[in-house]
C-alpha cells in the first residue's frame, strides 16, 4: 500500500490558502488600521447582538482579514448582516476596532463585485470625486448645448394640450434631463444587477443549501427587516443610528417619489394646471420639503455623531464622507435652488439648479461603486440569511 | 421599538397623501363644457364674427367652394385667403388643437382632411 488516499470528506474540506496581500494592505490603509491588534479572543462575536450562534462574527472576519483570505470574505454574508453598532469595537480589549474592519471589508466587497472593478477602485479614491463632478458638469453642459443647437428647447405643450409645461430652465429642458437620468438609472441597474448576481451565486456556492428553500417568506421577512430597521434596534451602543438612518432613507424615498412624479408632468392626466413651479402648499412640494429637511437633519446628525463620538460611531474614512457629503450637498443645493426660485433670482437660481443636478448625477454615477451599493448587497445578505435561517440562533 | 414603527407608518402614510390628493382632485374635476382650444397665433379677427364661425363654418366653407369651383368667382378668395382652407393655418396652426377638439367632443366625424391637407 502506498500513501493512503485522503477520504472524500477531507478532500471536500481541503482548501488552498491564497492570501491576498493587496486586500490586507487596503484594509490596513483605510478603516482597518488596528486590525493587527486582534488576538482572536472572540469578545466581539460574544457581544454582537446580530451575529449567528453557529457562525459567529466578527472574530472570523478579523482572522480572514489578517490572513488576506479574500475568497472567504467576498462570500461572507455576515459582512453585510453587520450594521456597525460598534458593540464589538467598544468592548474589544485590544482596541482592534472590529466594526471599522468590517466597514472597510464591505467597501472592498463593493469594489470586488463592481463592473468594471478597476473603475470601482478608481471611484473610491478621493481625487476621483472632483473628476466625476467635472465630467458630469461637462456632459450636462454639452447635452444642453446640443439640445439648444437643434432647437429642441422650448415651452412644451402637454400631450393633452391642457397645459403648458415650462422647462425650469430653457437651457436644461425636461426632455434632456429625463433622457439623461433614465440612461444613468439603466447604467446603475445594469452594474448593480451584475454585482448582485455574482454575489448571490458565490453566497449560495459557499454556504449550505437551505433545507427547504422558501423564496417568498424569506423575501417578505427580509423586506420587513428593512422596513422596520429592526436590526439597528438591537444595537446596544448606538441606538440613535436607527433614527438617523430612518430619517435619511424615508426622506430619500419621498424625494424619489416626488422626482418620479415631476418627470411624468408631460403626459400625466392627474396633473392639472400649470405644472412648474409647484406652489409652496402643493402636497408634493410640502412632502418634498419635509423630506429634504429629514434627509438634511439625518445626515447632519450622522456627521455630528461621527465628529463627537468616533469611538462608538466608527472611524470616518473617505467612503463615509463621500456618501454623506454628496447626499448633504444634494439636499442643501436643492433647498438653495428652491429658495432662489421662489425669489426669482436670475440667473443665480439656474446656477444653483445646475450644481444640484451635477451633485445628483455624481451620486447616481457612483452608486454601484460607493457605500450606497449596500442597498443591494445588504438586501441580498438579508434574504440569504432569512432563507438559510442565519442569525436565528 | 414601537415608537419607531409608529413613526415609520406615519411617514409612509404621509407619502401616500400627495398621490391621494392628485387622484381625488382629478376625480372631482368637472368635465368642462367647452374644450380647450389653441389661441389664434395672429392677433387679428377671423373672416367672420366668432359666433358665426362657431356655428356656420361648414356652410361658409361650402359657399366658398360653390363660388370658386362652380361659379368661377374668386373675389372672396384672394390675397391672404387665396389658399382656401389652408389659409386658416395662418392663425390655427394645429388642426389637432383646434378643429379636432370640438369635433371630438361633439362626436362629429370629419372626412375633410382625408383629401385636403391641413
Amino acid at each position: 500500500m502506498g500513501a493512503s488516499e485522503p477520504s472524500a470528506e477531507a478532500t471536500r474540506n481541503r482548501e488552498r490558502i491564497a492570501p491576498d496581500r493587496a486586500l490586507l494592505d487596503r484594509v490596513l490603509a483605510s478603516g482597518g488600521e488596528d486590525l493587527r491588534k486582534c488576538m482572536q479572543c472572540a469578545t466581539c462575536s460574544a457581544v454582537c447582538e446580530l451575529a449567528d450562534g453557529r457562525q459567529p462574527s466578527p472574530r472570523k472576519e478579523m482572522l480572514w482579514a489578517q490572513w488576506g483570505l479574500s475568497n472567504r470574505l467576498m462570500a461572507d454574508p455576515d459582512l453585510w448582516l453587520c450594521h456597525q453598532c460598534n458593540d464589538c469595537t467598544s468592548r474589544c480589549p485590544r482596541g482592534a476596532r472590529p466594526g471599522d474592519v468590517m466597514a472597510a471589508l464591505r467597501r472592498e466587497c463593493v469594489i470586488h463585485y463592481a463592473t468594471p472593478r478597476a473603475f470601482g477602485r478608481w471611484a473610491n479614491r478621493p481625487a476621483s470625486l472632483v473628476w466625476m463632478a467635472l465630467v458630469a458638469a461637462l456632459l450636462m453642459a454639452t447635452g444642453a448645448g446640443l439640445w439648444q443647437a437643434f432647437g429642441l428647447a422650448a415651452a412644451e405643450l402637454s400631450h393633452t394640450g391642457q397645459r403648458i409645461v415650462f422647462p425650469f430652465w430653457i437651457r436644461l429642458p425636461h426632455g434632456l434631463l429625463s433622457a439623461g437620468f433614465a440612461l444613468l438609472l439603466v447604467f446603475d441597474v445594469t452594474v448593480l444587477a451584475r454585482g448582485a448576481r455574482r454575489f448571490w451565486r458565490i453566497l449560495n456556492a459557499a454556504g449550505h443549501k437551505p433545507p427547504t428553500p422558501q423564496p417568498v417568506p424569506s423575501l417578505r421577512a427580509a423586506f420587513r427587516r428593512i422596513l422596520w430597521h429592526d436590526d439597528f434596534g438591537r444595537c446596544t451602543q448606538t441606538h440613535a443610528r436607527r433614527t438617523h438612518h430612518l430619517l435619511v432613507i424615508y426622506g430619500m424615498l419621498a424625494l424619489w417619489l416626488t422626482s418620479l412624479w415631476s418627470v411624468t408632468a408631460r403626459w400625466n392626466p392627474l396633473l392639472d394646471g400649470l405644472v412648474y413651479p409647484l406652489g409652496f402648499w402643493n402636497p408634493w412640494k410640502l412632502m418634498a420639503n419635509l423630506a429634504g429637511i429629514a434627509v438634511t437633519v439625518g445626515i447632519a446628525l450622522m456627521l455630528a455623531e461621527r465628529w463627537k463620538r468616533p469611538e462608538t460611531a466608527g472611524a470616518t474614512t473617505y467612503s463615509d464622507v463621500a456618501l454623506l457629503g454628496s447626499i448633504l450637498s444634494i439636499a442643501l443645493t436643492g433647498f438653495a435652488t428652491e429658495l432662489l426660485h421662489f425669489l426669482r433670482m436670475e440667473p443665480l437660481r439656474y446656477a444653483g439648479y445646475f450644481v444640484h443636478l451635477v451633485a445628483v448625477v455624481v451620486l447616481l454615477w457612483m452608486l454601484p461603486y460607493s457605500k450606497l451599493a449596500h442597498i443591494v448587497y445588504r438586501t441580498l445578505a438579508l434574504i440569504y440569511a432569512e432563507r438559510t435561517g442565519r442569525g436565528r440562533q | 421599538m414601537n415608537r419607531h414603527r409608529g413613526m415609520i407608518v406615519a411617514a409612509l402614510a404621509f407619502m401616500a397623501m400627495p398621490m391621494l390628493y392628485a387622484v381625488l382632485t382629478f376625480a372631482a374635476r368637472p368635465v368642462s363644457e367647452q374644450p380647450w382650444l389653441e389661441p389664434p397665433l395672429a392677433n387679428t379677427t377671423c373672416v367672420l364674427p366668432r359666433e358665426r364661425m362657431r356655428y356656420d363654418h361648414m356652410r361658409y366653407l361650402k359657399s366658398l367652394r360653390d363660388q370658386v369651383m362652380r361659379e368661377g368667382r374668386r373675389e372672396q378668395v384672394t390675397g391672404e385667403h387665396a389658399q382656401g382652407i389652408g389659409s386658416c393655418k395662418g392663425c390655427h396652426a394645429h388642426r389637432e388643437l383646434f378643429c379636432d377638439r370640438c369635433h371630438e367632443r361633439s362626436s362629429v366625424r370629419l372626412d375633410c382632411f382625408g383629401c385636403h391637407a391641413y
